[in-house]
């Protein structure tokens, strides 16, 4: 068994190609060993030339140190640092979203006051034109006031655009999916990943695509409790599609749970819609928001073996926002 | 300010304005007010009519005036606007002794009509508090005497038992009689029976 870690044996390669160049300007280098009972060790290997009296290198001396720990510890702290940076922009959607109802409402109940009292001034004997103009150039300026409000919704979801950098889809898949390994396996459901390897970076936010995963996961696997064992399959397909400038990757959940109605599906996406006691109803609605700001889509298909399908693409090229 | 009022508090100009409008589109008169701290400064005993209180404000809330109100014996009933969010609260309030609430978005000329009902109640309520004051004048004008007597008429004696019992003349009683109806301002032992009624009612 060679004591490179195969997953990583192209980048190993690499390194050892040069190690006189590696040695000279670098501290150190991260590399992934294979331990003997077979799992995979993060290390630090240290690599200095052995040098005798005339200068001239005999030979090299390197050190190699177990991060494993370390590096998990690291990336523990990595995802804990993201669920908060959602939480946050959670609830500061949450919050603007309650405030800006309040703001909202203030204008639009006033606006209805006023009608209203027009309507019944205009049923009296002794109206005024006057007092009917100076009601409704109010209503008039009532509606302006709504429609800063929503402006300001405008301005807000612009600045909440989300932050690209470059990642690897098939990664946030492989870590959304690992989220639910513990309720999956309670609930019985087989989560099965159909990762294309290699799939080619995209350009997104990465927290709020795993955000997606996350959702449509969740709902496949609270969508089949009633079933049968042996049917409680969640399918994650992931794979590149199309040529060129119109290059997207795809992917695909299916679940062989209860299904969606046909009446039902024209709303899942609507926020608030939910037909579970416990379900806020956002959870598809945030979906598709955030595949939408990648120039993405995402949809619902009925499974022909029952269930659910949803599926979603997004462009390798994103389109430039307008 | 002894007219009887729709007092509209409410933090927000255009609401103020547009109740204001449309309560007076119905003949209401009304007073507003942008802050539950000016209304609380300005009220006295003589305030009457009803209160639209916007159930949250900055400063002061609706709830905390309407609790300062209660404190102070003010009997003004009060209708309070909620947002979606606050039905517990409005019905906690209701449970205090709050006349009702209406969640926004509101029909509109149901709230007028709210409105109508509750100063119609305080009016009923004020009228009752005059008679009451005037009955209890005239049951002070009776002697100890006489109010011995009428405790006797009350309880639907004739003459003649009421003679037996206190010991007096059948006469003397007829007199007492007579006095007791005058002062009182009836004219039968069924009268009397009604005004006093009138009295222990609420
Ligand atoms: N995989 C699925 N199978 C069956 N029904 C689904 C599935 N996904 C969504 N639905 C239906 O769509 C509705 C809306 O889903 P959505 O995720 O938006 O909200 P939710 O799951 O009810 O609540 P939450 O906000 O907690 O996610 C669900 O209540 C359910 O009826
Ligand atoms: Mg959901």
């Amino acid at each position: 068994m060679p004591f490179w870690d195969p997953d990583y044996l192209i980048t190993s390669e690499l390194q050892s190609e040069g190690p006189h160049v590696a040695a000279l300007s670098r501290p150190g280098f991260e590399s992934h060993l294979r331990h003997r009972e077979g799992q995979s060790v993060h290390t630090m290997v240290h690599i200095a030339p052995l040098i005798d009296g005339d200068g001239t290198q005999f030979g090299w001396l390197s050190s190699v140190l177990d991060i494993t720990e370390a590096k998990s510890l690291e990336e523990h702290a990595r995802q804990q640092e993201e669920k908060l940076q959602f939480t946050a922009r959670l609830v500061a959607m949450g919050e603007m979203a309650s405030s800006l109802a309040h703001e909202l409402n203030q204008p639009l109940a006033a606006i209805s006051s006023y009608s209203t009292g027009c309507l019944n001034r205009i049923e009296q004997a002794d109206m005024q034109q006057a007092e009917l103009v100076d009601a409704l150039q109010k209503i008039c300026r009532q509606a302006q006031r709504a429609g800063a409000v929503i402006r300001r919704i405008y301005e807000f979801v612009r600045r909440s655009e989300p932050r690209q950098a470059s990642c690897d889809l098939g990664e946030i898949i492989i870590d959304a999916a690992a989220l639910f390994e513990g309720e999956a396996r309670k609930r019985g459901v087989d989560i099965r990943l159909d990762v294309e390897a290699h799939l080619p970076q995209i350009m997104g936010d990465r927290v709020l695509l795993e955000q997606v995963l996350v959702n449509l996961i969740k709902n496949g696997i609270e969508s089949m409790p009633g079933i049968l064992e042996e049917f409680r399959v969640l399918h994650i397909m992931a794979n590149t599609s199309g040529e060129n400038s119109d290059q997207h990757l795809r992917v695909a959940i299916s679940d062989r749970g209860s299904g969606i109605a046909d009446n039902d599906a024209s709303k899942i996406f609507l926020p608030f819609f939910t037909t579970k006691p416990e379900g806020m109803g956002m959870g598809l609605n945030i979906c598709r928001s955030v595949i939408e700001s990648h120039h993405g889509r995402l949809w619902y298909e009925p499974n022909p073996g029952g269930g659910s399908i949803f599926k979603l693409t997004l462009p390798l090229r994103a389109k430039r926002s307008p | 300010m002894n007219e009887p009022l729709a007092h509209i508090i409410d933090d927000d100009e255009a609401i103020r304005d547009a109740l204001n409008w449309l309560l007076r589109s119905r003949q209401v008169s009304t007073a507003t007010w942008a802050s539950a701290e000016s209304f609380l400064a300005a009220w006295h005993e003589k305030f009457c009519g009803c209160l639209i209180l916007d159930i949250r404000m900055p400063g002061m809330s609706g709830l905390e005036l309407f609790d300062q109100l209660q404190g102070r014996r003010c009997l003004m009933p009060v209708i309070f606007l909620t947002g979606h969010g606050d039905i517990p609260l409005a019905v906690a309030a209701l449970k205090k002794g709050a006349y009702d609430f209406l969640e926004k978005p509101f029909d509109d000329n149901d709230l007028v009509d709210r409105v109508i009902a509750a100063l119609a109640q305080d009016s009923a309520r004020r009228n009752h508090q005059i008679i009451s004051a005037d009955i209890a004048a005239r049951l002070a004008q009776l002697s100890p005497r006489e109010r011995e007597v009428m405790e006797h008429i009350l309880a639907g004696k004739y003459n003649k038992v009421i003679a037996d019992e206190m010991r007096i003349a059948m006469r003397t009683v007829e007199v007492h009689r007579a006095r007791i109806f005058e002062k009182m301002g009836v004219r039968s032992a069924v009268d009397l029976a009604q005004l006093l009624a009138e009295l222990k009612s609420r």
